[in-house]
């Protein structure tokens, strides 16, 4: 027992021993935090054993979500309802289980992957044999179809994700709407070139042990209260995320939340705290990655379009990025906290301060690294100012050759070497090069344009509030279940032209509330790399996820939309 | 000497058969995975321990198998955790962190290339 607590699983399961079970039993009697939760508990372990048809259809999508499944597992009978066995081990064993393995090969490992690639050839194929739509061209046609095939590559991944990018340029050539040179050209943009350097920045953050220090420092000035904690963790992944990759960084802090949460003796606790944890995380690192060009794929790709049309820069994009993070970020932990209350109030922060005591004063390799990412973000921000004042080469201070040059300093100084950026997710390239690819062929073969004409209804004739509030929510709500950069690649260039032909519109009116309400995929493991971390490693129940992933998505929308509205009428846009 | 085996995987094998050569120490094998690399091939019968390390679990796995080292031993996509982008920089911060908390010396032996 904890703190006077029972141990609610055990009690719940029957595996305390006689007289442990005696006493509890008389516990229960006072205690109403335990009786609540060990009546949460039962209600749980009741609905498990139902089969009705409501619960073979939540199992059928979390098989989904984990990947264990594909859509056409009914047509096969192959829906498992029960992981028996794994029940029983989850039950018997004592501390909180968590990154429990799941291991999918051999056959079942080529017939999940047929069965994925045949459905998205099976929607490509469905849509090159619709009658040509009225006003789009053959070729905008086939384009649409290369479309659907990005979308559902990007979106049931048969492959893994920079795989399935890769797909795209061999789709696009394939159906006849790109050349070669034109696929792959888009792979060489500078802005590709400033997320894999924020990877590599990353990578030094990490491999110095950074962004752990940091994290526990955090806690330990947090005071050890939970709200508290879980603002600190919260705030460290929202800043680390705005200059650095947002996965990333939610990889390297969910240890840090074990930690904190491995100094909870009663399970249900642990895991609660450990949820709550690692949803902050997950939602900040995302909320994170708004301020910044670099803060997501999505972000990169939209400023790939926007400086095609307009000058943009780095600064510009934090103009707008940055207040919308300002204002959303309390909201989102205030809503978390309300959301899924804690039984734990108060951490101990003495195991956090031990470990940064253990990890002893910063090296001056640490200070040399915080001081170089000053540098650099000061340069990202004051650049072309730079540029301008000291006569230097045109774009020598651009964002990207910026980062790059970050990179060749710390190499440099042998920071990081090959060896280290050898280990970075370079896939990432291959995912902004092949959005990049995709919603330039859209662009020149007409269909951003006929997409504008499909979807002015939704900001023509309409109030502007209400014009914000539904493009808004269908970003936030399709980035659920598409990639979001793939939402940016096709959303963007038709937004563009929207904006274009609508006196009352400019682009970045409706590019910039529409890309950064694709940071709110919450809801599913498939709506961004935070949360298939999360659901792989099975740290937050899948029912929670989308529960709460759902509500921050719709209140996050309005008060993006509401903003932005408040940014226009006051003039900023 | 006792030494705790993280990961009966490809990896953890060929950790195991050198550890082997020296009959003076005495190993234990944790690993959570059904099917294992070591079992198959024979190097090991059986895992003692079938537990995933993680923060959470490493107090109890030490306080079982009493080790006086432990050795890391699994690579990233033997942890079976799937694709999801960034679970091979979350391997590598879980590793970091075992090492962080534990009072037994850890050492790891493998750290992925992504």
């Amino acid at each position: 027992m904890a703190e006077g607590h029972i141990r609610i699983r055990e009690y719940v399961d029957g595996h305390l021993p006689g007289k442990a079970q005696q006493a509890a039993e008389k516990h229960l009697v006072s205690c109403d935090r335990c009786r609540r939760a060990v009546e949460r508990l039962q209600q749980r372990r009741a609905s498990q054993d139902g089969g009705g048809p409501l619960r073979i259809l939540s199992r059928f999508t979390e098989g989904l979500m984990r990947g264990e499944l594909n859509l056409l597992a009914p047509l096969f009978g192959n829906i498992r309802l029960k992981d028996k066995k794994a029940a029983k081990v989850d039950a018997e064993a004592l501390p909180l289980r968590v990154l429990r393995p799941r291991v999918v090969g051999g056959v079942r490992k080529l017939y999940f992957f047929l069965g994925r690639f045949g459905l998205v050839l099976l929607m490509t194929i469905a849509v090159l044999l619709l009658p040509t739509p009225e006003g789009l061209s053959a070729a905008g046609h086939r384009a649409l179809a290369g479309f659907v095939f990005t979308a559902g590559v990007l979106a049931l991944e048969p492959v893994s994700l920079p795989i399935a990018a890769l797909m795209v340029p061999v789709a696009l050539v394939a159906l006849g709407v790109a050349t070669t040179p034109e696929a792959f050209a888009t792979f060489s943009r500078p802005v590709v070139f400033l997320i894999l350097a924020s990877l590599f920045l990353a990578e030094a953050l990490h491999k110095h042990g950074l962004t752990r220090r940091l994290a526990l420092a955090t806690i330990v000035a947090s005071g050890g209260g939970t709200g508290a904690v879980l603002l600190g963790i919260m705030g460290i992944a929202a800043i680390f995320s705005m200059w650095v990759g947002n996965t990333a960084t939610t990889a390297m802090l969910i240890p840090v939340a074990l930690t904190i949460s491995r100094q909870i003796d009663d399970r249900d606790n642990a895991r609660e705290l450990l949820a709550l944890l690692a949803l902050g995380i997950a939602y900040s690192a995302s909320l994170g990655g708004m301020g910044t060009i670099l803060g997501a794929s999505a972000n990169a790709v939209a400023s790939g379009f926007l400086s095609q049309v307009m000058d943009w820069s780095f600064l510009d994009w934090m103009k707008y990025g940055i207040p919308a993070f300002a204002v959303i970020f309390p909201i989102t932990w205030f809503l978390l906290l309300k959301l899924m209350p804690v039984a734990v109030t108060r951490i101990d922060v003495e195991p956090a301060r031990e470990q940064v005591r253990k990890m002893g004063r910063m090296s001056r390799t640490e200070i040399e690294i915080l001081a170089m990412l000053a540098v650099t973000a000061s340069l990202w921000v004051g650049g072309p100012f730079l540029e301008q004042l000291l006569h230097l080469p045109d774009s020598l201070l651009s964002a990207a050759l910026v980062a790059v040059m970050a990179v060749c300093y710390l190499a440099i100084r042998e920071i990081i070497d090959w060896e280290d950026l050898k280990g970075i997710s370079w896939g990432i390239f291959l995912i902004i090069g092949a959005g990049l690819s995709l919603g330039e062929t859209l662009a020149r073969t007409g269909v951003t344009d006929w997409l504008a004409l499909l979807i002015r209804p939704l900001v023509e004739g309409m109030p502007l509030a209400l014009s914000l509030v539904l493009l808004i929510l269908i970003s936030a709500l399709m980035t659920n279940l598409m990639n979001n950069t793939t939402i940016a690649a096709v959303f963007v260039p038709v937004l563009i032209a929207m904006a274009q032909s609508t006196p009352d519109f400019n682009a970045v009116t409706l590019v910039l509330p529409v890309t950064l309400a694709t940071t709110f995929g919450y809801s599913l493991p498939s709506a961004s790399g935070r949360m298939a971390l999360l659901a792989s490693t099975g740290m937050v129940d899948r029912g929670a996820m989308m529960r709460y992933g759902l509500i921050m998505t719709i209140v996050s929308s309005l008060v993006l939309a509401g903003l932005f509205y408040l940014m226009i009428l006051a003039g900023f846009l | 000497m006792r030494i705790l085996v993280i990961g009966a995987g490809r990896t953890g094998a060929k950790v195991l058969r050198q550890l082997q050569k020296n009959s003076d120490i005495e190993l234990i094998v944790a690993d959570p995975r059904e099917e294992l690399y070591a079992v198959e091939e024979g190097v090991i019968e059986k895992v003692d321990i079938r537990e995933t390390l993680t923060p959470l679990t490493l107090d109890k796995v030490i306080e079982e198998s009493r080790p006086d080292l432990v050795l890391l031993a699994m690579a990233t996509e033997d942890m079976g955790l799937g694709r999801a982008p960034g679970i091979d920089v979350l391997a590598d911060a879980l590793r970091e962190e075992i090492a962080a908390l534990s009072l037994v010396p850890v050492i790891e032996v493998v750290r992925d290339r992504r």
